[in-house]
């Protein structure tokens, strides 16, 4: 399956974003009704934030957040208070973005993510909420690191870039993940994100026959 | 020694006035010292203060491309928390004390509306884009020399309670600098890092995640960022921000902190940092008038953020995250005076970035297209333990450069000393590329409008040590700008010398006016044994290869030191005979005597300078070329050369080009041992 590029990080989001999104939401359109087929048995695991603090876990400016996965109920809702300590969402302050050479940061306050299912993890959409504040113009994107079942977290630091939907007012992102055996995942922003609100996330699993 | 043409030098000398630094009038020459006071270089920045736009050099710039070459203890096993303390103590001489974040001064949050994280404010943090009240700044230690601050970030977290501390450690005269710091819900009482991390104590994070945050990601051009978020407190008696205020003092001077202050960074986990300054012709070189722009690389790669790609175009952006609209309360960052958005500003930051970004991406991908036009870089800052140039310039490629129909003089500085134990260097070209020709009498100084010619040239002014590269075919064909590597190593890295304070350099120079002189020699020898270097050719130095080469070359015979000139009077059409001068250094240090691993080594096509064996502890320069400088190939698009070089085999190597034809070039070069 190609991978979608619609705009380098290099682009500014709030003059380009209408534009792209609508080529990325043609081209995911395109790709997904001849991909159904293929992937009818895809499974799809939503993670919704919107009844936390801020309507969302932070994310941008450092600050990133791990999930495991838990694949029992296609849709979670997870309620986010700000520095609370949970086994099954970490959200934190690392100090480190897609930047490599910051995986021991980003890897650090992790030990305290329970074990979640293993699955074969095709892509992640994500949807957040943007900065009220008005005119604000900034680019950037989201990375990722996965755990594999029982063991380390691999890191894949290249950035997708963030677009606007016009249409919903949100900012999205979908990581090509691609990979078996994971059971968690975090999502990295890069530095140049403004922190905003991740309000949900979509998991798309795949049985790995499919794969 | 023959007194040269004192018109001609004084055309040639126009920018090498060396200021408050001690002329010797012993020979002719000029003599630079070692153990420059930092009064001097005080003068020289505040001169700067008003940050007048420099005068933009008329025609297109060059390309500067180029890593630093240095070798640096970067793979030696992490610090432990305490032996980081240690070295960074041993490093700037002062150590991080026991404080209380609560005693800081409160860092202003004027006009908060909104919540956290999400709230406005006037001047709003730039590392994490928001408003966090209650957050405190203090200055923990001050000396002339030395100035540790700490930042307690609240974090919206409870009384006596902080979210993030960090301590930055700072000797502005050797540039030794260490940064601490801590995460997650901190006491406001915080030990001093000596006494380590380990349970019980404070949560310092070990020097090796420390590392990782990469502090010089932004803090590139110099140890501290000057946002008007800590900005705003420079008018505090204490605790205020070093550069912020406009006044005198020795840790305050705004509109020219950063401008030449060294940066070193201490510690095994740092030792790969490096800080480059970045320059731009035309649009842009307004915002480098005050401050520096940096760049900088971790583990050899260069990173994407910093002073100058990021903060930069944020500092001049028309809005900034979590910022109350410009206005007079809650002005503009950049630039000094500026409330509101300014085009003009945003366009001069981003063709800095622009710049900034292409020689990343280059130095990243050696495929990746050069930097363009007008785009300089020098690396200033290093680990503590690097050896080799202190600093190293590439000016208009290091071998090679692009023909251009109008003017092109590049400028690089290559920086200074005040600390008196890393005195002004040894200079020299590692690499260097023709042409060298002129057209015009040598009535006509370079810097007139008129003048038609080019050179190479490693000079000092005002106490800073610059290599500037210099082409004017304006109404001719389009010709390439000379240019090269030009690197300084500082006496106290080289081996054997007793005492690095007692060095200095004498200017020597040969010059025939108007290219009618077979044959020049003048004595370029001090009291004492030395070191030398072929530091500028203008004009039209070595021209041909006719019944013998022509040749400009320094060197030593018979127990002195001799610069000379031959070359042919009756060149092969088209070149012709005229103005041409051939300058060098003479460097010296009481009570030293150069060890040699390599002398006058004469290289037509590529040779071997030094085993792989020795090749970790000599530092190698040109002293000679001959041959055919003055000429080019394929519309000028190829360039004679010589360049020192890392062969693979680890040796060092000395190669030029072309080697065949009656175009060819050579060139002599020589190694010294460092320690």
């Amino acid at each position: 399956m190609t991978r979608l590029k619609c705009m380098s990080t290099g682009l500014l989001v709030s003059f380009l974003a209408v534009a792209c999104f609508s080529s990325r939401a043609q081209s995911a359109q395109a790709r997904s009704s001849k991909a159904d087929a293929v992937v009818a048995s895809e499974k799809k695991y939503v993670l919704d934030f919107s009844g936390s603090q801020d309507h969302g876990v932070p994310g941008g400016t450092f600050q990133n957040f791990a999930f495991n996965l838990d694949l029992n109920e296609p849709m979670r809702k997870i309620s986010v208070r700000r520095d609370e300590k949970r086994k099954d969402l970490v959200a934190t302050y690392d100090y480190a973005d897609c930047t490599r050479g910051q995986e021991s940061l980003l890897e650090k306050p992790m030990s305290g993510l329970a074990p979640g299912n293993s699955a074969w993890v095709d892509y992640v959409d994500i949807e957040m909420i943007p900065p009220t504040q008005r005119d604000l113009k900034w680019t950037g994107g989201v990375c990722y690191g996965y755990r594999k079942s029982g063991g380390g977290w691999h890191w894949n630091l290249s950035s997708t870039p963030l677009t606007y939907d016009s249409a919903t007012g949100r900012v999205r992102a979908r990581i090509w993940v691609k990979e078996a055996n994971i059971d968690a995942l975090k999502l990295v922003f890069d530095y140049s994100v403004p922190r905003q609100s991740v309000r949900t996330v979509t998991i798309t699993t795949l049985p790995p026959s499919t794969k | 020694m023959r007194n040269p043409d004192q018109r001609q030098r004084q055309s040639v000398a126009r920018d090498t006035s060396l200021g408050p630094v001690r002329a010797n009038l012993i020979v002719s020459g000029r003599r630079l010292r070692a153990g420059l006071s930092f009064a001097v270089l005080i003068a020289v920045a505040v001169s700067l203060c008003g940050c007048p736009p420099p005068s933009p050099p008329e025609g297109v710039g060059a390309t500067g491309v180029g890593r630093g070459a240095d070798e640096c203890d970067d793979n030696l096993q992490s610090d432990s928390l305490a032996e980081f303390a240690k070295k960074c103590s041993a490093a700037t001489g002062e150590d991080v004390p026991a404080f209380n974040c609560d005693d800081g001064t409160p860092v202003p949050e004027d006009h908060l509306s909104g919540s956290y994280p999400s709230a406005l404010c006037d001047r709003p943090n730039v590392l994490n884009q928001e408003c966090d009240p209650g957050s405190r700044f203090q200055v923990l230690k001050q000396t002339n020399d030395v100035e540790i601050v700490g930042h307690c970030r609240k974090k919206n977290l409870g009384a006596g309670q902080y979210g993030d501390i960090a301590v930055i450690q700072y000797n502005q005269k050797n540039g030794a600098t260490c940064f601490y710091q801590a995460l997650g819900t901190l006491p406001a009482k915080v030990t001093a890092p000596s006494e380590g991390n380990g349970p019980g104590k404070f949560p310092w994070l070990d020097p090796k995640d420390t590392a990782a945050i990469g502090c010089v990601h932004c803090h590139d051009n110099g140890p501290f960022i000057r946002s008007e978020y800590l900005a705003q407190l420079r008018n505090e008696a204490k605790n205020r921000l070093p550069g912020t205020n406009p006044g005198p003092g020795h840790w305050d001077q705004r509109f020219s902190w950063n401008q030449t202050i060294p940066y070193a960074f201490a510690g095994n986990d740092f030792q790969s940092w490096k800080a480059y300054s970045v320059s731009v012709t035309g649009t842009g070189s307004d915002c480098l008038a005050c401050h520096r722009l940096g760049l900088s690389s971790i583990g050899g790669h260069y990173q994407s953020q910093g002073t100058a790609q990021v903060l930069g175009p944020f500092a001049t952006a028309a809005t900034q995250p979590s910022k109350n609209p410009h206005s007079a309360d809650s002005p503009i960052w950049m630039k000094p005076g500026q409330t509101t958005y300014n085009a003009s500003s945003e366009t001069s930051a981003k063709a800095v970035a622009a710049c900034a970004a292409a020689i990343a991406q280059h130095g990243n991908d050696p495929n990746a297209p050069l930097p363009p036009s007008g785009c300089q870089w020098v690396r200033y800052g290093e680990g503590t333990s690097c050896r080799g140039g202190a600093i190293q310039g590439v000016l208009n490629g290091a071998t090679q450069s692009t023909p251009t129909s109008s003017r092109v003089d590049t400028v690089v500085d290559l920086g200074s000393c005040s600390s008196g134990d890393c005195p002004l260097g040894f200079c020299y070209w590692r690499t260097l590329h023709g042409p060298f020709w002129q057209t015009t009498p040598s009535s006509i100084p370079f810097g007139d409008a008129n003048y038609r010619g080019s050179f190479i040239r490693i000079y000092g002014e005002g106490g800073i040590w610059k290599s500037r590269a210099f082409s004017d075919p304006t109404g001719l064909p389009p010709n390439a700008p000379p240019g090269g590597t030009a690197e300084c190593t500082n006496y106290n890295e080289i081996a054997t010398v007793p005492d690095s304070t007692q060095c200095f350099a004498n200017q020597f120079s040969v010059i025939d006016k108007d290219g009618t002189q077979p044959s020049q020699t003048v004595n370029a020898s001090v009291a004492t044994p030395s070191a030398n270097v072929l530091s500028g050719l203008i004009g039209n130095v070595a021209q041909a290869n006719l019944d013998k080469s022509d040749v400009v070359r320094v060197y030593e015979t018979g127990g002195q030191v001799l610069l000379t000139q031959s070359h042919n009077t009756k060149p092969p059409s088209p070149l012709k005979i005229g103005p041409l001068e051939a300058e060098s250094w003479t460097n010296s240090c009481k009570s030293w005597t150069p060890v040699y691993a390599a002398k006058d080594v004469y290289s037509t096509s590529d040779v071997q300078l030094v085993p792989s064996a020795q090749s970790h502890n000599v530092r190698c320069f040109i002293t000679g070329i001959t041959g055919a400088w003055s000429s080019t190939r394929n519309g000028a698009t190829i360039q004679p050369y010589a360049e020192i070089y890392v062969g693979p085999t680890q040796d060092i190597r000395l190669r030029v080009s072309p080697s065949t034809d009656q175009d060819r070039v050579g060139a002599y070069a020589s190694c010294i041992q460092i320690k």
